[in-house]
Formats: structure tokens, sequence, C-alpha cells
């Protein structure tokens, strides 16, 4: 090969290469809703798994009331599930529910706490009434009771990529039924259950979350 | 010929300091498919949101065509090992 063309073909590789070298990671925009339901055998061993083979027809049905809620939130992949709340290993597991509320756009507020009672003030409720309403699993005695986290888009992105921010609210059943039937306020049910908040994979010490005791008056979600 | 030795050590730098920002979650999902996008939609959302935070713009076009073009590259998110015991 003539050393013209050898430079060439030389040149041509370099800016192949630098060009690579600039393209955006790929970001992707949501999560998969089809395999919303933890398949049984990926439970933990022992009782989440019992649970999960012996009531495998109220995750899906729990899972199917959720379908005409598409257009507000999303269930995360294998968001619906029964966990163990992180720091019981040994307690009993709850019924987990997982969704991405408002797909798309972030709920509104300056902060992550603002946005996070925003979003809870919105599908807080709905959705504990929807775990509550599987009757079989509120007189189960192996289910400690409930975990409803609640995911959204972030403001800003990170490094290209997008962010996630979350609360999570674990609570024991008659508090989320209190909660549900109206019989304690928001913030009375918040003092109650145990409450977290990440900034994409990172905690938010002690997240305090101001929720109005009546409804601010925005359609409740799904 | 010193012109040349000079292009390729910009050339390299540019790559090292490009491969030195992603993360090893980032290398495993890379290596996972055959190219960088999963579609021409996809690599102009990913465009969409380069630079200085840019906030985040997603339409539901987006949210469908990510489904169903099955695009890559997860939202930083909470693990389920943060929450959950098992």
């Amino acid at each position: 090969m003539a050393p013209g063309r050898r430079a060439g073909w030389r040149g041509l590789a370099a800016a192949l290469l630098l060009a690579t070298a600039g393209l955006p990671p790929p970001a992707g925009a949501a999560p998969p809703a089809d395999d919303a339901v933890l398949p049984a055998d990926e439970h933990a061993a022992g009782e989440a798994r019992a649970l999960a083979e012996e009531y495998a027809g109220e995750l899906r049905q729990l899972r199917g009331e959720l379908t005409p809620c598409a257009a507000g939130l999303a269930v995360q992949r294998h968001g619906i599930a029964f966990r163990r709340p992180q720091g019981q290993p040994d307690g009993p597991p709850y019924l987990t529910l997982w969704v991405w509320v408002e797909p798309g756009r972030s709920p509104a507020g300056s902060t992550l706490a603002a946005r996070a009672a925003a979003a809870f003030a919105r599908h807080g409720r709905p959705l504990f009434a929807r775990l509550l309403g599987r009757s079989a699993l509120f007189a189960e005695p192996r289910v400690g009771g409930y975990a409803l986290i609640l995911t959204w888009l972030a403001p800003e992105t990170r490094g290209g990529r997008l962010v996630g921010e979350s609360v999570a609210v674990f609570a024991d059943k008659v508090t989320v039924a209190n909660f549900v039937h109206e019989t304690i306020a928001p913030a009375e049910f918040l003092a109650r259950a145990h409450l977290r908040a990440f900034d994409g994979q990172a905690e938010l010490a002690a997240p305090a979350l101001a929720l109005a005791d009546r409804p601010s008056g925005a359609p409740p979600g799904c | 010929m010193r012109v040349r030795i000079r292009a390729l050590l910009v050339t390299l730098a540019a790559a090292a300091a490009a491969t030195g920002c992603a993360t090893s979650e980032q290398w495993a999902e890379w290596r996972e498919h055959s190219s960088h996008f999963a579609s021409g939609d996809h690599l102009f959302f990913s465009m969409r949101h380069q630079g200085e935070n840019p906030t985040p713009r997603v339409r539901q076009r987006d949210l469908d065509e990510a489904r169903t073009q099955a695009w890559w590259g997860e939202p930083i998110v909470v693990r389920p090992d943060q929450l959950f015991s098992g």
C-alpha cells in the first residue's frame, strides 16, 4: 500500500476513534412494564417465596388492577413482590409495590422532599388502598405490612443519564388501614411509618415530607 | 511525522479520557449490545440529554419507542438491595 494511502486509513481510524469516544452514553427512557410481578422462584427462600407461590393469583390481580393506571404510573420491573424491609432480615415479608409515577416528568417542587411530598400526596393513599384491597393478604398473618415505593424522574440529568428520585414508605397493616380509611391524617401516618428517600442511589438523611391534613384539590392518582 | 505522532497522542488521550468516565456497569451494558444505540430514536434521545445536567425531556412517544425498540441505558435509581433484606 502506498504511504499516502496508509496515512489516509490511519486518519480515518483516528477520526472514528475520536467520534466513538465522543458519543453520549445511551439513555433509556422508562423501565419495562411487562414483568411487573417478581416470579415466585426469585423471591427470598422461606416465607416470602411460600407467600409468592400461595398468593400468585393475588399478585397478578393487583397488577391487573393497575393496568388502567398506565397513563399516570408504570410498575417497576418486579415491583410487585413479597420482600423484607432492609434491616429486618428475620422479620415478616411485606407486600411491596414499586411504581414510577408521572412517567416522563418530575412532580412539582424545588427540593426532593417537596417532590416526594407532592408524589405521595397524589398517589400514596390510592396505591395503599390497592394493596389493602387484597383482603386475603390483609388477613394473612405471615404478611407483616405494606411497602410502597414511588419513583419519578429527577428534574436534572447526571452525566447524560436520567436519574430517578424515590420515596419508600413501610408500614404495618393496621397503620395503613387507618390511613386509607382516613382515621389518621397523612402526617400522623408518616410519623408511624418508616420513611426513606433517595436521590438516585444516594439516601437522604431523615427526610421530612410536609403534607397537608386535607386534600390539596389536585386530583388523586390512580 | 511529528504532527502525526502528536495527533495520535491526542486521539489516545481523548479515548482514554472518555473510557475513564464509564462505570463498570456502563461497560458491562455496552458489551452486552452489538451497537451503541438501539435505534436512531435512541441516539437522538441520548443526544438530547447531553451537556451540563440538562432538564430531562421525555415525551410519551419516547416511552413508547423505548419499550418497542428495547432501548438500554437504565436511569440511575435506588437498587432493591438498598431497600430490602430479601
